[in-house]
């Protein structure tokens, strides 16, 4: 036997096991994570910015999907129990590290500053409900004076959380792929418009779209920084991360990544964006969709690229 | 030399540019409607004939130019193959679907992608088509097979040269551009019909919005 | 913050290129994927896959053992692996991207001024089947058979595009109720 189909062989033999690794659950956990840091982080900052009064419907249908659409991201994770050792691996890894035990504070406080949130701001169909329980009703008085608080810590939580979603990857496996400061910046800034991108989606309000808009550009720019700045420490820092990287420049990685995620789901929308913006393009909702669907696979592409090259072979 | 030939990967990922940049061009033809397109049939407005014909006489020229020049390998070019029966009948048979539908497979993609519900729903029927056929392959199957796939050129079939028929093709697209702005002049005003009222949305019509008829 | 930029209308429809230049530009079009793939365009035969992946989910036995279809799931192979499937995500984007641009984008059913949405519907319907049939019978539609197998002077794609219009100009009397 030759030996280049033996390494061959054995290489194979590490993809197919590494395959098997994680499947669709942990991409749809980040995304989702992402997303409600997304949405956390932009309605606490236009609490900041343009005031309490003039949060829309939209901001605040975000605010109450938030801890739902979280929810259903820590039930994908469980879902699969033939996956239970690896979550297991999981949870043992968050407590022991320092950075997963960041995250376990991030998760414990995310829901119930969300929940104030959502009281303290609640969509308008919610508050007779709301109104039922005495208790509620004085919770809801306190959330809403201390609304500004509230929106800082919800900055704060929201950074944290589109953080740690990247950081989880680099922190549990070690994969060339995902051994990146950058991940975490990254994961923060596609979490961040993938956010704003959901509140577009259901924002009537023109004004507002037009904030929206701003932001979500200057967010798709940022993402497409650190994307860029992600890919060249990889190229630069050695062969085994230079394969990984080229998994996604030129490899069976490409069309997906560069083609789908990057061209169709940050340069398309954006360059849309920015012409509706001035007016020279409609206002559709296809448009933050694209973003949503370009986040989505973003993840699925590093979850199951990062995969494909590890640090041992065999 | 050229063509380039890119790795698969990166050819499939250059493949989505190329297919922005003829989805964008279609729409700006006005490929995205089908009044304008079944409008062909009925003599109304000859864009259809002008555009392809202007498109593949200039593909067409430049390969000839590239190919006389050394530049393209003309071996490394796909030609599809030619199978006269089953592409005379898909024809006859694809024409009769397009002129009821009022679309064909590209441009009912950038219809629907600009919003119209027809193409969406003639796109269910291409698919269902796809089934049907192949459903029936038992039986069509030997026919649609038939003719050989060999890679057969029209200057071969008119035994003459490669660059002759070029001219040939090019001055017949232009006698046929010169018929058809002759046509549209003589039938403009006259018969065309008026846009249906109710036929367009508002202009702020978005992914919510219910179609105007439904 | 500049309100006006964003509540302003939606801008005016933009008018359509001349023929002569968009068949220019798509000839370009064309030229390009020629000289960079070796290959032209096409629509039907993503569509071919895209139907064969569907009715996998609800039929794979029979998909897979179809004399027609079964090909794309054979061992090696993927129901995705093809230029076109990756081509017509970009024809989609493209599509999408020209007509918010355009400010030809929206919501509706388009047909002759005489036909019911419903008639236009089911005559839509009706038509993209035999579209269908017929694309596949010939291996090929308007993008992939008459517009690329033309620039190379195909005798087949001659062929085909002449039936089509044949086809079309044969049956357009008959069905002039739903155009005029």
């Amino acid at each position: 036997m030759q030996p280049h189909t033996e390494i061959d062989s054995t290489r194979s033999a590490a993809i197919a096991l590494a395959e098997r690794f994680w499947g669709w659950e942990i991409p749809v956990y980040l995304f989702l994570g992402g997303l409600v840091a997304g949405l956390m982080l932009a309605v606490s900052a236009a609490v900041i910015l343009i005031g309490r009064d003039r949060i829309t419907r939209a901001m605040k249908l975000g605010l109450l999907g938030a801890p739902v659409l979280l929810s259903i991201g820590m039930g994908a994770l469980f879902l699969d129990l033939t996956y239970k050792l690896h979550v297991f691996r999981f949870y043992t890894t968050l407590e022991l590290s320092a950075p997963m035990s960041l995250g376990s504070w991030v998760l414990l406080l995310v829901y119930p500053v969300q929940i104030a949130l959502v009281i303290a701001m609640p969509v308008e169909e919610l508050v007779p409900w709301l109104d039922r329980v005495p208790a509620i009703g004085r919770a809801r008085e306190i959330a809403a004076a201390h609304v500004t608080k509230l929106a800082w810590a919800g900055v704060g939580l929201g950074v944290a959380l589109g953080i740690y979603t990247g950081v989880l990857l680099s922190a549990t496996v070690a994969r060339p792929l995902w051994s990146s400061g950058a991940l975490g910046f990254l994961f923060l800034a596609s979490g961040s418009s993938t956010g704003v991108a959901a509140l577009m989606f259901a924002e009537e309000d023109h004004e507002a779209l037009g904030w929206l808009g701003r932001a979500d550009l200057g967010l798709i720019a940022f993402e497409l920084a650190v994307l860029l700045l992600w890919i060249v420490g990889l190229m630069t820092q050695g062969p085994l991360y230079r394969e990984a990287a080229a998994l996604l420049l030129s490899g069976p990685w490409a069309p997906a990544f560069l083609g789908m995620v990057v061209f169709g789901g940050l340069i398309v929308p954006a360059a849309l964006e920015g012409l509706a913006l001035r007016g020279r393009a409609l206002h559709s909702r296809l448009v933050p969709a694209l973003v949503i669907a370009g986040g989505l696979l973003l993840r699925f592409v590093i979850v199951y690229a990062g995969q494909e090259v590890g640090f041992v072979a065999g | 030399m050229m063509p380039l030939h890119p790795s698969t990967w990166l050819s499939y990922t250059f493949a989505i540019l190329a297919g922005f940049a003829f989805g964008f061009v279609l729409e700006r033809a006005g490929f995205g409607s089908s009044r304008k397109l079944a409008a062909q049939f009925y003599l109304r407005d000859l864009t259809v004939l002008k555009v392809m014909f202007t498109a593949i006489v200039t593909a067409m020229l430049g390969l000839a130019v590239l190919r006389a020049v050394g530049f393209v390998d003309w071996e490394a070019v796909y030609v599809n193959p030619t199978n006269l029966g089953p592409q005379v009948v898909g024809g006859l048979i694809f024409g009769a679907g397009f002129v009821v539908g009022g679309y064909c497979p590209g441009t009912c993609i950038v219809a629907a992608a600009t919003g119209k519900v027809d193409a969406i729903v003639f796109l269910g029927g291409v698919m269902a088509g796809i089934l049907g056929f192949s459903a029936a392959w038992p039986w069509v199957g030997g026919f649609a097979s038939s003719g050989g796939g060999q890679r057969q050129f029209v200057y071969e079939w008119l035994h003459l040269s490669y660059g002759v028929v070029a001219i040939l093709v090019t001055l017949m697209a232009l006698g046929m551009f010169a018929g058809a702005e002759w046509i549209e002049k003589k039938l403009r005003g006259g018969t065309i019909a008026p846009p249906r009222a109710d036929a367009s949305a508002g202009p702020a019509a978005d992914a919510g919005a219910a179609p105007t008829k439904a | 913050m500049s309100q006006e930029t964003v509540t302003a209308e939606a801008p005016r429809e933009r008018p359509l290129w001349d023929p002569y230049v968009a068949g220019f530009f798509l000839g370009l079009v064309l030229l390009g994927t020629y000289l960079v793939f070796g290959r032209g365009l096409g629509a039907s035969g993503a569509l071919a896959r895209i139907t064969a992946r569907l009715v996998d989910v609800v039929a794979p036995a029979w998909v897979e053992g179809n004399g027609h279809l079964g090909g794309y799931f054979a061992k090696g192979a993927k129901w995705w692996d093809d230029w076109l499937v990756f081509e017509l995500i970009g024809v989609v984007l493209g599509g999408v991207f020209a007509g918010l641009t355009a400010g030809r984008f929206g919501w509706k059913v388009e047909g002759g001024p005489r036909v019911s949405s419903r008639t236009r519907l089911i005559a839509a319907f009706g038509g993209g089947a035999i579209v269908g049939v017929g694309a596949r019978l010939a291996q090929g539609c308007t993008s992939g058979q008459a517009l690329s197998g033309g620039a190379t002077l195909a005798l087949g794609s001659w062929a085909f595009m002449f039936s089509v219009f044949g086809g079309a100009y044969a049956l357009a009397w008959f069905v002039r109720r739903l155009w005029t």
